[in-house]
């Protein structure tokens, strides 16, 4: 009982800590806010880093979304919660739990280096960190979904237009391999190596014209081809069934059906469904137009996906033997966390380059499957794209 | 267990035995020396057949066994000295560092744009359904696969693979009460995984966490 009480206390020093809709530098560093007592206990490299006491140079998030996150996964936390203390045996809040375990996601750093920084433990940095992850999985999955009305994937469809035209767009599609180091006596090694002889896991990202995940397939190893993900992906069983990418259809001025669809890159099958450049030399201008038109489109899922690897470093550089089982898992918390800052519109998100170079030393991969009605589909589009579609 | 077919013999005539010698009391010292000098390999001393492996090769055995398959038949009397003899060296001759084109090119994974077609992928059933027999010669792999599109979001495949043909199988979801008992075990949570066990445990539509995690 007595531990009970004790948490409820710690947890409502932490709600009177918390400055959820004031994020102003100032109030930031005011005596009775956990920032203030928080960053100067960090030591070491980090301590010394420029604009320490900034939050966000920290943990690369504002502190609004901190907060959010903190009240996401705050009752799994505290219900799971054993006893985190750090060196000086303090007993470590849900506050403090969060942002070790987002240091570690967005820094990347190894467990000894947070461990140093927050006076803490290593194990107690690898606990909290996988205690996060296990909680935002389940409670912030919500967060990467598939548009749920036609009135949300009408907007998205304008914003799509909005780029390079493309009508009736609903996304883009996008590998990226998440790199790792393996035992070089490991058996399965061979699998997990991608065709840039590598050792990855793959990430397939379906992502909407904000930069939103809304659908991802991970876990499967890096000598997997593109075309065999997608393949295997339940989106693509509901899209073959006709349970996604159903909604409003687009007639163009000769009378053909438009349906839903979205964009990938030459690794993708040619589908009804699925749009992708056309390919080969010697194309018409109409073609290597449309090309453009693709290839700009695209370019969002590209800028997702590198962003995501920028800002959760942890599975943008390589990991070195990761638990293949957990990898896919933090991949995920990852992307939700991504999808989490844009929908709280943090502006952390305007000083993000926009770079579109994810899987650097990778070549697109080349995919010959294509059906025939995508084919004469995707002709139609582009002579409507150029405005030669006769009516 | 040790001694089993020569039970009666002691470990000299055993070692005798093996080396060609006369076991027995009487022997003829100088007649026996003429006498290996005379065939310098006994039947009993080559019974080993070099092996033809083109991938790692043995060392071509020429003299006598070694010390150790000697001591090996002297202490192992029922065992085969041909067996032994063809254990190949633990550690290589020549290491060589492990290079991702050498194991892709003995595994035949796809390198090139268009090798894809040649990958033959085969998606059915759990693991234990009909057709485990086929599985002879593959190398498999586990892996946890996310898929945000489904309800069940996170689950466990084996990957069956040999050259360029692949074999998918669903993880059979271990009974809850399994699941439960093995949660209350110590779990490694080290985020790196270093020598973390294979067994994960799927939490399935489970509210409530199964997992107890405890730092060893």
């Amino acid at each position: 009982m007595g531990s009970i009480r004790g948490v409820k206390k710690r947890k409502k020093n932490d709600n009177k800590d918390d400055f959820i809709a004031t994020p102003l530098y100032s109030q930031l560093h005011h005596p009775f806010d956990w920032w203030y007592h928080f960053s100067k206990r960090i030591t070491g490299p980090l301590a010394r880093s420029k604009d320490i006491e900034k939050f966000e140079s920290v943990f690369k998030i504002s502190r609004k979304t901190f907060n959010y996150i903190c009240s996401l996964v705050e009752k799994d936390m505290l219900a799971r919660s054993s006893n985190c203390v750090d060196l000086n045996g303090k007993r470590l809040s849900l506050n403090d739990q969060v942002a070790i375990a987002l240091r570690r996601l967005s820094s990347g750093e190894s467990l000894s280096t947070i461990g140093d920084s927050f006076r803490m433990n290593q194990s107690t940095v690898s606990q909290i960190t996988w205690r996060f992850v296990e909680v935002m999985e389940e409670r912030g999955l919500c967060h990467l979904s598939w548009p749920s009305t036609e009135t949300e994937m009408e907007k998205i469809k304008s914003k799509f237009e909005n780029i390079r035209g493309l009508p009736n767009c609903c996304g883009t599609v996008d590998i990226t391999h998440i790199m790792m180091t393996l035992p070089t006596v490991d058996p399965e090694s061979s699998v997990w190596l991608d065709r840039e002889k590598n050792c990855s896991m793959v990430l397939q990202a379906i992502v909407d014209s904000d930069l939103r995940f809304r659908d991802i397939v991970t876990g499967w190893p890096g000598s997997v081809s593109d075309d065999h993900v997608l393949r295997s992906s339940t989106f693509f069983k509901l899209t073959e069934e006709g349970k996604r990418l159903n909604w409003g259809k687009k007639i163009l001025p000769n009378g053909t059906m438009l349906r839903e669809y979205i964009v990938g890159d030459t690794g993708f099958p040619l589908l009804p469904w699925l749009v992708t450049p056309y390919e080969g030399e010697g194309l018409s201008n109409v073609q290597v137009e449309f090309n453009k038109r693709v290839a700009a489109t695209q370019m969002v899922a590209k800028r997702a996906l590198a962003r995501l690897k920028e800002m959760w470093k942890i599975i943008g550089g390589v990991m070195w033997k990761p638990d293949k089982h957990k990898l896919p898992r933090i991949i995920l918390v990852c992307c939700i966390l991504h999808n989490i800052v844009i929908h709280l519109e943090d502006d952390v998100q305007d000083d993000m380059p926009l770079c579109c170079h994810h899987d650097s030393g990778y070549q697109n991969q080349t995919c010959e499957y294509a059906d025939n009605t995508a084919y004469t589909v995707r002709d139609k589009l582009s002579l409507y794209l150029s405005g030669k579609l006769s009516t | 267990m040790i001694c089993s077919t020569k039970s009666g013999s002691n470990w000299l005539d055993r070692l005798r035995f093996n080396k060609g010698i006369p076991t027995d009391d009487d022997l003829d010292l100088d007649s026996f020396l003429l006498r290996i000098a005379a065939h310098s390999h006994s039947p009993h001393t080559r019974p080993i057949h070099p092996t033809n492996n083109p991938v790692r090769k043995c060392p071509t055995v020429t003299h006598d066994p070694p010390l150790s398959a000697l001591l090996a038949e002297l202490f192992n009397p029922g065992t085969n000295l041909t067996l032994i003899s063809k254990k190949c060296p633990r550690k290589q001759t020549n290491p060589k560092i492990f290079l991702a084109s050498s194991a892709t090119t003995s595994s035949h994974a796809p390198a090139g744009g268009d090798a894809d077609a040649a990958v033959v992928v085969e998606d059915r059933g759990e693991e234990g359904d009909e057709g485990d027999e086929d599985l002879k010669g593959f190398t498999r792999s586990e892996v946890t696969v996310i898929d945000t599109s489904c309800p069940a979001w996170k689950v466990d495949k084996f990957l069956f693979r040999k050259n360029s043909v692949w074999k998918i199988r669903e993880r059979k979801p271990k009974n809850k009460f399994f699941a439960k008992k093995k949660s209350k075990t110590s779990h490694e949570i080290d985020i790196h995984g270093i020598g973390t066990t294979k067994d994960n445990v799927v939490n399935i539509g489970g509210e409530k966490p199964v997992k107890k995690l405890k730092v060893i």
